[in-house]
């Protein structure tokens, strides 16, 4: 069965635009979810005045980041 | 641990997210522009082929600013991540502006570019025209709040630290709105893009002229080109010059280091067009002087003496012995807030707080930093002198490469023979991908000279970042290049198809190859 696409979307740019738009949500999603997620650095103001005092030793990043430092 | 790797990398990452956002930005900025005169002219003569000028050069507008769009939002990811401690220091000003430009001006730009594509038919001619206008207006509107978050980073002006918060607050927003060097970067940067997409449209035309095809519709764009970018760049050249006397204001220690100044000269000092800096020995080898012009640009006087780099280090030792007691005495307030001692020494030392906090690079307690730390730090408030000197000459030597580009293309364009002169269809051919090396570099120069700070003074680099593991970033940094490139791969391949299939592309059926190897046959006229 033929699929009956909105006027809009015949032309061929808006295709292409389109399709470029939904691969870019997808890869910077992709990108979001493999290095950002879960991991936030929660900071507050005693988190940054330990960090400011001694910054070699202040707080790695974030709760549930695979990080052992 | 916060390693100069981290620091650097995290740099790195935000440069090359940012660089590459900057290459789709100006040719949005310009073209809104560019479209809105074209626009106007069709709407008041109701020539056909200024509608079809709107809508060919609308086409690569569109496909510029879908794959541009999103590249800056990863930067706003990043002031979260990798830079955690920057964003709660500094949030409550620096993120008022761009949630302003989200609100205001990304989506009155992202509105009407809907209405401009697909209102063709649904609005008569000046409705449209409307929302042309009001595309350009949220593309510039966007650049403004950017631009005022920019330049609050290199001069923090309408703000507070409070040691309770350990933020930096806001205690006058129209003095952070209306700050000299935001307005300046802006006008300069918007002009910076009006020159780019004149460039770009110039240079296209050049090329069907050069075909000697689509001559009516490429004589006619080349004109608005010729003269809209002989107009932006003589502004990019004026305000350009406005930017360097607010730099001159704001961060003496940016505009000696461009300069490559490293003794205080006798006012009006003069501008070096040539030299070979050798950072070792702080002295130019191979100089060439223009006398007097840096001190008119610098300070718009003649008797007013622009620092060079030996004072500016000098007062910045100063800064930094007293920004000591600042760090010490926060240190005290943090463990007692109620230490009427401490905060008296706090409230005398607080305006060099951040020259104190340049030693925590060297040591946790900046009351024990010995002599050859505090030079160090003081070394550090000096950006390198080399690539700033060279980035902004490229820029500057570009900008009048421009002027002499747009003075001929206009000046045959009133004389009414720029077809015959076909070596200038070329140079504007060839010279389109140079304002985007312009605008790149100078992002380099405003960017990496404001080095050692985030905030200008406030806050330096190495205690913006968050503590990340190295892996990561650069694992992320990887990620962004290929992606990023994968992007800028489609924009030149869609935008190289659609410019040379040209206004047949339009589906208008008066256009060259419409009739011919059936290259219409892929655009369909009914839905173009």
């Amino acid at each position: 069965m033929k699929l009956d696409l909105p006027d809009c979307l015949r032309h061929r740019l808006v295709r292409d635009i389109a399709l470029t738009l939904v691969i870019k949500l997808v890869v910077i999603i992709g990108l979001y979810q493999a290095f950002f997620a879960d991991h936030g650095v929660p900071v507050d103001a005693d988190t940054l005045a330990d960090h400011i005092s001694n910054p070699q030793q202040s707080t790695r990043t974030a709760p549930g980041a695979p990080h052992d430092y | 641990m916060i390693t100069e790797e981290l620091v650097d990398l995290s740099r790195l990452q935000f440069a090359v997210t940012a660089l590459y956002h900057f290459l789709f930005v100006p040719l949005t900025i310009g073209l809104a522009v560019m479209l809105v005169v074209m626009e106007l002219t069709y709407v008041i003569t109701n020539r056909p082929v200024y509608k079809d000028m709107v809508r060919f050069w609308g086409k690569l507008f569109g496909i510029n600013f879908a794959l541009g769009v999103t590249t800056g939002i990863t930067m706003e990811f990043q002031f979260g991540t990798n830079w955690a401690y920057y964003s709660h220091y500094v949030g409550d000003i620096f993120g008022a502006p761009l949630a302003i430009e989200g609100l205001m001006a990304f989506f009155l730009e992202s509105t009407f570019i809907g209405l401009f594509f697909f209102g063709w038919d649904r609005l008569n001619k000046w409705q449209h025209f409307m929302v042309t206008v009001l595309m350009a207006l949220g593309s510039n509107l966007s650049a403004l709040w950017i631009l005022i978050a920019n330049g609050w980073m290199q001069n923090p002006v309408g703000s507070e630290f409070s040691f309770i918060t350990m933020r930096m607050e806001m205690t006058d927003f129209w003095a952070v709105v209306f700050n000299p060097v935001a307005q300046a970067k802006f006008v300069h940067t918007v002009s910076a893009g009006y020159v780019t997409a004149s460039l770009f449209v110039l240079g296209i035309s050049s090329y069907y002229l050069l075909k000697g095809r689509d001559l009516e519709f490429a004589r006619r764009s080349f004109r608005v080109a010729a003269g809209f970018g002989f107009a932006s760049v003589l502004s990019v050249i004026v305000l350009g010059d406005e930017s360097g006397y607010t730099v001159g204001e704001a961060q003496q220690t940016k505009m000696a280091a461009i300069e490559a100044m490293w003794e205080t000269e006798p006012a009006p000092a003069s501008f070096t067009v040539f030299a070979i800096p050798n950072e070792a020995e702080m002295r130019n080898d191979y100089a060439l002087h223009i006398p007097y012009v840096m001190g008119l640009i610098g300070t718009r006087s003649l008797t007013k003496e622009l620092p060079g780099i030996k004072e500016i280090k000098a007062k910045n030792h100063e800064r930094i012995l007293s920004g000591i007691h600042a760090v010490t005495a926060l240190e005290a307030l943090r463990k007692n807030r109620d230490d009427a001692a401490a905060l008296a020494l706090f409230e005398q030392h607080k305006a060099d707080l951040g020259f104190g906090l340049l030693l925590k690079k060297y040591t946790v307690d900046v009351s024990q930093a010995t002599p050859a730390m505090i030079q160090q730090a003081v070394d550090d408030t000096i950006p390198d002198v080399t690539p700033l000197f060279w980035s902004f000459r490229i820029m500057v030597a570009l900008g009048f490469a421009f002027l002499a580009l747009f003075s001929l293309a206009l000046f045959y364009s009133i004389k009414g023979n720029f077809i015959e002169k076909k070596w200038l269809l070329r140079w504007a051919l060839w010279f389109i991908p140079l304002p985007w090396v312009a605008a790149e570099l100078g992002w380099v120069v405003a960017e990496y000279g404001r080095q050692p700070w985030t905030i200008y003074g406030v806050l330096p680099t190495h205690l913006s970042v968050s503590n990340l593991s190295v892996g990561n970033v650069y694992a992320s940094l990887a990620g962004f290049v290929i992606f990023y490139t994968v992007l800028l791969v489609i924009e030149v391949y869609l935008m190289q198809k659609y410019a040379r299939l040209g206004p047949a592309s339009l589906g208008t059926g008066r256009y060259f190859g419409e009739t011919r190897h059936g290259e219409t046959a892929a655009v369909k006229p009914a839905h173009a």
